[in-house]
């Protein structure tokens, strides 16, 4: 008896090591958000490069006034998911976590059309890529 | 022949999807995404009715003994295209099963031979990445010309040549880019 529940445990316990993320996305869905977050990140970048000074307003105004000309650029696959805003003096990065805002999902400066930080394993939903001179990206997944 | 231009344009299709870092392969929809996106937003058949108009005049101007194009039949045809070839997770296991029983796989990771050492116009070979960076530059030098321009300062624009942009020979029969 006291073996069944010492099995028991080392079971739930490994069952919770390896458990994917809450509400990550399947392999389709980050093939579609991946794309998304590059086209929203970069109006989010062109927004802000036009602002004369540092932006206050929450992430969610931000996200709205910069796809104000193009509404589907805010696609609702993001719906299911937090999304994050961070204004790196005149640049933008975009972070995509869960629902819950426990874990990141990917990380993208609007610098490019590559898909600067995908999350795959467990990371806490906190910006890490940082942009320098030039829309140099730091931080970003190796090429 | 033609299954050497298919394998190298897989074979780049891979490396150019790797760079973008935009998840697996089989699910990428970044070129649909990126059609949807010009289409008219009461209408996802029709194309966005200011970029119609655009390609319209710009097609008319250059080409004003045709009839008018059928910007969005084009669009529409586009469209169901991109949703028979991105049928991803249906089409393209399946696809790949067939292909490894003709023994033909679709690679992990790029090839060599297609994309180092590919032939170029001028009659050298450069690898893959070169010739993007040389394109890459190209266009980044244009849109300087075209933002001299718009300034009213004087640019390389004032005295372009007229080329053809499938051949990328200009109207003195001369090779653009690769002379």
């Amino acid at each position: 008896m006291k073996y069944r529940i010492l099995i028991s445990l080392v079971t739930l316990l490994l069952c919770a090591c390896s458990a994917p993320v809450d509400s990550a996305p399947s392999a389709k869905e980050r093939g579609s958000l991946s794309t998304q977050m590059v086209n929203l990140s970069s109006a989010v970048d062109t927004y802000f490069a036009d602002l004369s000074k540092v932006p206050t307003d929450s992430d969610a105004t931000i996200l709205q006034m910069a796809t104000r000309h193009d509404k589907r650029l805010l696609a609702p696959e993001f719906e299911l998911y937090v999304l994050k805003v961070q204004y790196q003096n005149p640049y933008a990065v975009l972070l995509l976590c869960s629902k819950d805002g426990k874990w990141a999902i990917m990380e993208d400066a609007g610098c490019s059309a590559r898909l600067d930080r995908q999350i795959i394993h467990r990371a806490p939903c906190e910006f890490t890529l940082r942009v320098r001179q030039g829309c140099q990206v730091e931080g970003a997944d190796p090429q | 022949m033609l299954l050497e231009s298919v394998a190298e344009s897989c074979g780049m299709r891979i490396y150019v999807h790797k760079k973008l870092n935009l998840g697996a392969l089989e699910f990428n929809r970044q070129i649909s995404t990126n059609v949807t996106n010009t289409s008219d937003e009461n209408n996802p058949d029709r194309m966005d009715p200011d970029v119609a108009q655009l390609w319209q005049d710009l097609l008319m101007t250059m080409y004003s003994g045709f009839q008018p194009p059928k910007i969005h039949d084009w669009h529409r045809a586009m469209r169901a295209v991109m949703k028979i070839g991105e049928s991803g997770n249906v089409l393209f296991p399946f696809a790949r099963h067939v292909a490894a029983n003709q023994g033909w796989v679709y690679p992990a990771a790029p090839e060599p031979q297609y994309i180092q050492g590919l032939k170029v116009p001028n009659g050298s070979t450069m690898d893959f990445e070169d010739i993007f960076q040389k394109a890459l530059n190209n266009v980044l030098e244009l849109w300087g010309w075209l933002a001299l321009s718009l300034q009213k300062q004087k640019s390389p624009l004032d005295t372009l040549t007229s080329w053809d942009l499938d051949t990328g020979i200009d109207e003195n029969n001369h090779l653009v880019y690769w002379s």
